[in-house]
């Protein structure tokens, strides 16, 4: 007897498709210049004296992002002392998901207080350089004497929902890792989250 | 409903979390009349989770599955009804 199943994995938003590789640990972080939610420019280079970046690709719309909003917040707070600043870049085309317009960027940028960079990528050119897969996706950047190194991609935590007590910190593990001078020993890990969302092919 | 005869299922599984079953999931079921058999997804790891649904998944959603017989086609990617049924038919 003929059996066929479709499965279909659904968040509660609807997303269009994208794939471009994800970038690798240990090639060169690709650079940027894009307009952040206070008009200003932003690239690596404005940082001046920093360890590296905590750079993530997130949105104002997706629920993945919005649970996850707060932990990026903390992060900021607590490692741009530590050297390791957060910055935000939204992946999504406006066009295709009008609530992250940089309008609406720059109304929550306020309402939730970020204290780091949110950024508008025009075009999705920066999103495809990093092969940026959903939000939020987590870039840990290293500053070497070479440049800007990946460090770590993917998620922040294995906690979306933020209630186990014994959830692993990926990112934290990654960037104690980097501050020791080694690289991290998990250096990849998936992250379930809501598609970049770009227009039809 | 039109493929009801070559005995296709299609399963929907919500990658929300358990906590938004009441407050987020069966509205949304309700609003849409979805009449299809539909799953919480009640798993503990999702970097163990993801890759035994499959090992080229990302995690970006919607992602889906068909399976037919010994054939698994998994896509990352959204799909209009008829490109879904277009790969479906792809299907043997």
């Amino acid at each position: 007897m003929k059996q066929l199943i479709v499965v279909l994995l659904l968040g509660l938003s609807t997303i269009t498709n994208a794939q471009t590789a994800t970038i690798t640990p240990g090639t060169k972080a690709p650079e940027f210049e894009l307009k952040n939610v206070d008009g200003k420019t932003v690239s690596f280079k404005k940082f001046g004296n920093v360890k590296g970046y905590i750079v993530v690709f997130t949105c104002n719309t997706c629920p993945y992002a919005k649970a996850y909003e707060q932990r990026i917040i903390e992060l900021n707070t607590k490692y741009t002392p530590l050297g390791f600043p957060v910055i935000a870049i939204n992946p999504n085309d406006p066009e295709v998901s009008p609530g992250d317009s940089y309008e609406k960027m720059a109304e929550r940028a306020k309402s939730n207080k970020y204290e780091f960079p949110y950024l508008f990528d025009e075009g999705q050119k920066i999103t495809a350089a990093y092969g940026a897969k959903n939000t939020p996706h987590i870039f840990l950047v290293k500053h070497t004497k070479d440049g800007n190194i990946i460090s770590y991609t993917g998620s922040i935590d294995n906690d979306p929902e933020n209630n186990k007590a014994d959830k692993t910190n990926y990112l934290e593990h990654a960037i104690a890792a980097v501050t020791s001078g080694k690289d991290p020993e998990l250096a990849i890990t998936k992250a379930i989250g809501c598609t970049v969302r770009r227009k039809k092919q | 409903m039109q493929y009801k005869s070559q005995k296709l299922k299609v399963l929907l599984i919500s990658v929300d979390f358990k906590s938004k079953l009441k407050t987020s999931v069966v509205p949304f079921v309700k609003k849409h009349g979805l009449k299809n058999q539909i799953f919480v997804l009640n798993e503990q790891d999702q970097q163990e989770y993801i890759n035994r649904i499959d090992s080229t998944w990302s995690g970006a959603l919607p992602a889906t599955l068909i399976i037919k017989n010994q054939t698994r086609k998994f896509f990352e990617k959204e799909f209009t009804y008829s490109e879904l049924v277009e790969e479906y038919q792809k299907v043997k």
